[in-house]
């Protein structure tokens, strides 16, 4: 290698590590900048470790010596009672319980049970055991569940020495493993939602025989997660739902034979479901649950007939809140009601003599809990109702101190303390709820001004300064920013020292200090050459016409956000602007001089926007969307078969456009033909297994025994992931070429393929990463994908032939399409559609990081796709370039734009979000958008970094080691 | 390096030339100058009238029902813009071939109909349901917009391939053609007040992109007149 030559090419190799470095630091300032806000904006609640006792007559005699707590996990409300004239599969199955309740009023007794968002079983066995309110950052945790550090019924059953035997859902076992009897502990794994009845046979398995032996036990929970996983599988209206219903109606029949008449049983739905079968969020059907109490001695004490009318579904019958659960039990067993309780005893369940003690026991409760805690305690409303309260029950036990000789003598003044502890724990609990809510201003304007100050950087980066110029100034950025760092470390470590800010641990304060030296150490070199003026008239992006249609994109997609509305059909207002981008290419393209241009214009305008409609016809609704929207994201036989033709297509298409530039060559046929091929094929047969797994009626034919089934599953996603992700990138490093000598007779080669020497060997990268995605989207999710690869090669061949690359269209309208599919592969920008069962394809139980990469790669694999795809708009249908250091620059004005137009869209999400934190709607559309606006931008920066640093990286070095001079 | 410069300079590669297209000049089919009479009024009127008459309680009916009058009114247009442009032109054709041409033209309107419902779809309009409105809300388009096109402009092609690509010289001269693209623009701009959560009635497919392409092509008329 002459040495002119290794000179030049170290020298790209430094622009190239130092690019890297720059758009790293810009992803670090961003990622600081979402903790900060998300820090300010999903407060989280301060847990308390204090633990009550009985001290000070705090507790019950116990009524029931044992209790038996069976979660029906999903149980809707509807499901329990009888639905007059309903034939839909989900009613009118579990009889029993409304049965009982009928038959004996004052032993059986059933009730709506009201759960607080968010509505995921984690937050849900948190609230019925410590009595708390859930905070919303918890919903992102429900994988590894910690053991639980709030007081609860739980831990004070074992404190007291009771025995709790426990069987069926796993997240039990996370939570309360210490308190749990070993011996008669038996978890089962809750993630796998294909599975419907494991764990429920492991119940039934190891209920009965307990149950038979009371003695051995106090108190007994049992979760059943069959009707659960039938909505997560198959939606409330399957037939399995009916089978599940009936086949739980039919073990509570037998647990109530089994009952002695001294246990206490409660069966209980810790959510409910939407009418697609998911839950996590707020809508009724997912907060409104059952509950049912019963024991075979009379000690229920009903209110008035109407407020049990199961009309309507129940729409006027009484509802008690879930976390009123933890008081009545606690009282009820003799133990002390946990510490952090913010739950009222359930009226029906005491003698009317013990009702006023039991209220006075749980408002000295909350009074307690209040008064130790930061934010509540400077509560005077709320204190002067206690001093109410205890001026009332002074006055009823008198000086004599006999609280039953009080309470008998003047029942009117225990009836209407009962009254007044009951408006004093509800106002208490809206008061909590009110605060919970709240947000810390100071860490949202933080976040809000760091990812404005890297949406100015990326601007200036991307846009403003020439992508020359920005190639010889990566240098001095970094240096600037290491010159920086050391002062914004100490100064804002000098500020955590001496003034202690209240909310900024040393964590955040040096994380803040990293970002304030990412941004100086950006502006200073800027700033040092440019005046604000020059760069404001650099706005040279704006002149063309394309240009300003990107500008006005990004000001619709940032505007959207603005109003709910506009926020919940997102899908199809980005949808729409795609298709303008297409008339506008049409136009464009029927106007070439050119006639061969033209026609390939023309023609793969008119595919991009059939291949955008057809993209839009796959939607799964969002709840908000009501009845304007048709869902049609499922699983179906025609979506499985789908597959098998996206296997033949998407190598056949990819073939035709790299034959465009006879770059279909060496390499090529082999990754494409064979290597893509056989990987899609086995995708789609994955999910051939899958839907035969499910359909109930098919394996009954076949006669497929499971555990084979799962096994094939399972290997066949595990060769899938490692080829796409290892294997295959390993490959691809050692640097698969394109092209391909031709001799012609004169002695004169030609070399095919020579055309896009960057572009070709890049694509089959970009398939590598595109592959495993589509192994983790649900049939109809790879189908889009499939789309989604059509319509951006479609899109590489228009900004060839329309003379876009450079143009901030292009990287705009790559954006849109992310968005674009991250709708049409079945999501919504809300909790309850994350599709939590693809964690399990590669690994049955929880694994770090397997699960989350699945699910991850699952949610935003259009934005993962679309990031690969990305440099290719700069390396596709290029000769070998003289300059590869200006190539790495382009392809890095590129990445930027990309990352400026989603820093603009999540800057809007989180203005919004802050905006409109007390609007109605905040925890329904603005916070989950912005928290996918939040992980759509640090997770597109981490990528860019990894296309640019890796992908563009090798490929430039390779091709400049090959044809440089 | 292993390769000779010299194979390099013989490579083949798919390259694609881009000469800039230089724009074949419109004529203008008349010297039509500013004028209230081409100011499409009717446009207003129309739309105010099927409102009266009913648009938000039956859409699909109304917007049927009121296609004659569309129709009525577009040929007393037509008749408008023709016989603007007859003041100074020779009078080559007699008034049976504008006759000819103004009740042929509604047949080729009726046609056109047609793509542009499919442009419709492709922009994103339900495809499972509401086609007939769909349909209607085309046939609408195609009167109101394709109509005084095809009359003013007629059958040449290379003329309405410069107005598909808004390769137009002088804007001042084509009254019918600026209310046409602010009719588009209007119906464009139609669509974004359907996913507000106000409850109206007239938020209902396709009212709104009806009141946005009438209003363009009365705004646009306007427009013209004071360029």
């Amino acid at each position: 290698m002459p040495p002119k030559f290794e000179a030049k090419h170290g020298k790209l190799r430094v622009t190239h590590a130092l690019y890297v470095v720059c758009l790293l630091s810009l992803g670090l300032l961003q990622a600081i900048g979402i903790g900060f806000f998300a820090k300010g904006f999903l407060l989280s609640r301060q847990v308390l470790d204090f633990n009550a006792t009985c001290a000070h007559d705090a507790c019950l005699a116990p009524a029931f010596s044992r209790a038996v707590v069976l979660v029906v996990d999903a149980l809707r409300f509807d499901f329990a009672i009888p639905v007059a004239g309903s034939r839909e599969p989900y009613h009118n199955n579990l009889r029993f319980l409304h049965e009982l309740a009928q038959d004996l009023p004052e032993h059986a007794l059933l009730l709506k049970f009201l759960a607080d968002p968010p509505t995921t079983t984690l937050q849900r066995l948190k609230g019925l055991t410590t009595g708390s309110l859930p905070t919303f950052v918890d919903a992102g945790l429900n994988f590894d569940g910690d053991v639980i550090d709030e007081d609860n019924w739980i831990a004070q059953l074992w404190r007291r020495g009771s025995r709790v035997a426990f069987m069926g859902d796993d997240t039990w076992d996370a939570l309360f493993r210490p308190y749990l009897a070993a011996n008669m502990s038996f978890p089962y794994p809750s993630l796998d939602v294909r599975d419907l009845d494991t764990v429920d046979n492991g119940v039934i398995e190891h209920l009965f025989p307990l149950l038979a032996q009371p003695q051995h036990w106090d108190v007994l929970v049992g979760h059943f997660l069959g009707v659960d996983h039938v909505g997560h599988r198959f939606g409330p209206k399957h037939s399995s739902m009916r089978v599940k219903q009936l086949q739980m109606d039919e073990i509570l029949r037998q647990v109530v034979d089994e009952l002695d008449d001294d246990t206490l049983l409660v069966v209980l739905g810790d959510h409910g479901m939407t009418r697609t079968g998911d839950h996590g969020g707020d809508s009724p059907e997912e907060l409104e649950a059952a509950v049912f109490f019963h024991a075979k001695r009379p000690f229920i004490h009903r209110k008035l007939p109407e407020n049990y009318d199961i009309a309507f579904q129940g729409r006027n019958h009484r509802a008690v809140n879930q976390i009123d659960l933890v008081p009545t039990l606690s009282l009820l067993l003799g133990l002390p009601i946990p510490f952090n309780n913010l739950g009222a005893p359930i009226d029906e369940l005491f003698r009317p003599e013990q009702l006023p003690v039991a209220h006075y026991m749980t408002a000295r409760q909350i009074n307690e809990y209040r008064a130790v805690t930061d934010i509540l305690q400077g509560d005077d409303v709320i204190n002067g109702m206690y001093r109410g309260l205890e001026k009332m029950w002074s006055n009823i036990v008198g000086e004599t101190e006999d609280v039953a000789a009080g309470l008998a003598a003047d029942p009117a003044a225990s009836l209407a303390f009962v009254e007044a502890a009951s408006v004093y724990h509800h106002t208490s609990l809206e008061r909590c709820r009110d605060l919970w809510a709240r947000f810390d201003a100071k860490l949202i304007l933080m976040g809000i001004t760091l990812i404005a100050l890297s949406l100015i950087i990326l601007t200036i980066y991307a846009r403003l300064i020439p992508s020359v110029v920005i190639s010889q100034m990566s240098g001095e950025f970094v240096t600037s920013m290491l010159a920086v760092l050391p002062l914004g470390l100490v100064v804002l470590g000098a500020i955590h020292a001496i003034i202690k800010p209240e909310n900024l641990s040393w964590a955040w304060s040096l994380s803040l200090g990293v970002a304030t030296a990412i941004v100086l150490g950006f502006f200073a070199p800027i700033f040092d050459r440019y005046s604000l003026l020059w760069l404001l008239a650099q706005a040279r992006d704006l002149r063309d016409w394309w240009s300003l249609f990107g500008a006005l994109c990004i000001v619709l997609h940032v505007l959207v956000f603005a109003l709910n509305s506009f926020t919940i059909w997102e899908d199809k207002i980005i949808t729409f602007l795609l298709s303008t981008f297409g008339f506008l290419c049409l136009v464009e393209a029927v106007k070439l001089t050119n006639k061969t241009a033209r026609v390939i214009a023309v023609y793969h305008a008119l595919v991009f926007l059939a291949l955008t409609r057809a993209a839009a016809l796959i939607t799964l609704c969002r709840e908000e969307q009501g009845e304007m929207c048709t869902p049609t994201f499922g699983l179906s036989w025609w979506a499985v078969a789908l597959l098998y033709v996206v296997a033949i297509a998407l190598p056949l298409s990819v073939r035709g456009f790299m034959k465009l530039t006879s770059s279909y060559q060496s390499a090529a046929p082999f990754w494409i033909g064979r290597g893509l091929t056989a990987v899609l094929l086995l995708n789609a047969f994955y999910w051939t297994m899958d839907f035969f797994e499910s359909g109930e009626h098919f394996s009954a034919r076949f006669s497929i025994d499971e555990a084979v089934l799962e096994l094939a599953m399972l290997t066949v996603a595990r060769i899938v992931m490692g080829v796409g992700l290892g294997a295959a990138n390993f490959g691809w490093a050692r640097g698969p070429l394109c092209i391909q000598l031709e001799f012609a007779r004169d002695r004169r080669a030609t070399i095919l393929g020579y055309g896009n020497v960057y572009g070709a060997s890049y694509l089959l990268f970009a398939l590598n990463v595109a592959s495993v995605v589509m192994l983790v989207s649900k049939p109809l999710g790879a189908v889009s994908i499939f789309i989604l690869i059509n319509q951006l090669l479609t899109l590489l061949e228009l900004f060839d032939v329309l003379s876009l690359r450079k143009s901030l269209a292009a990287p705009v309208v790559f954006g849109l399409l992310a968005t674009a599919h991250f709708f049409s592969t079945g999501h919504q920008a809300t909790l309850s559609s994350i599709q939590w069962e693809v964690g399990s394809m590669t690994t049955r139980e929880i694994t770090m990081p397997f699960t989350h990469l699945n699910i991850f790669l699952n949610s935003f694999g259009s934005y993962v796709v679309v990031c690969v795809f990305l440099p290719l708009i700069v390396l596709w249908k290029i000769p070998p370039s003289p300059k590869p250091i200006s190539l790495v620059a382009k392809a890095a004005e590129c990445c930027a734009t990309f990352a400026m137009y989603q820093t603009a869209v999540t800057l809007s999400t989180l203005v919004f979000a802050a905006v409109f934190r007390r609007h109605l709607m905040v925890w329904k559309i603005f916070a989950p958008r912005f928290m996918m606006g939040g992980i759509v931008l640090v997770s597109t920066t981490v990528m860019i970094v990894v296309v640019f640093g890796f992908g563009v990286g090798r490929v430039v070095k390779q091709m400049n080691k090959i044809f440089g001079k | 390096m292993a390769r000779k410069p010299v194979v390099k300079k013989l490579v083949s590669f798919l390259d694609v030339i881009l000469e800039a297209p230089h724009p074949p000049t419109l004529e203008p089919p008349s010297e039509t100058s500013r004028s209230l009479l081409n100011v499409p009024i009717h446009a207003l009127l129309l739309i105010w009238s099927y409102f009266s008459f009913g648009l938000t309680r039956d859409v699909a009916g109304t917007m049927a029902r009121m296609i004659p009058n569309l129709i009525l009114l577009q040929i007393g247009y037509a008749y408008v813009l023709l016989s603007k442009g007859k003041t100074k032109r020779t009078k080559k054709k007699g008034r049976g071939n504008d006759n000819v041409l103004i009740y042929a033209s509604l047949f080729v309107a009726l046609v056109a109909s047609i793509p542009i419902f499919s442009v419709l779809v492709l922009f994103g309009s339900p495809l499972y349901d509401h086609l007939k409105e769909t349909y209607l809300l085309a046939l609408h388009l195609s009167f109101l917009i394709i109509y005084p096109l095809l009359v003013v402009y007629q059958y040449d092609l290379e003329v309405w391939f410069n107005l598909a690509t808004f390769n137009v010289d002088s804007l001042a001269q084509n009254p019918v053609y600026v209310s046409s693209v602010a009719a588009f623009v209007g119906a464009w701009l139609g669509v974004f007040p359907i996913p507000l959560d106000w409850d109206r009635p007239w938020q209902a497919w396709p009212i709104t992109l009806l009141v946005g392409s009438y209003l363009g092509y009365f705004v646009g008329g306007v427009v013209h007149y004071f360029l």
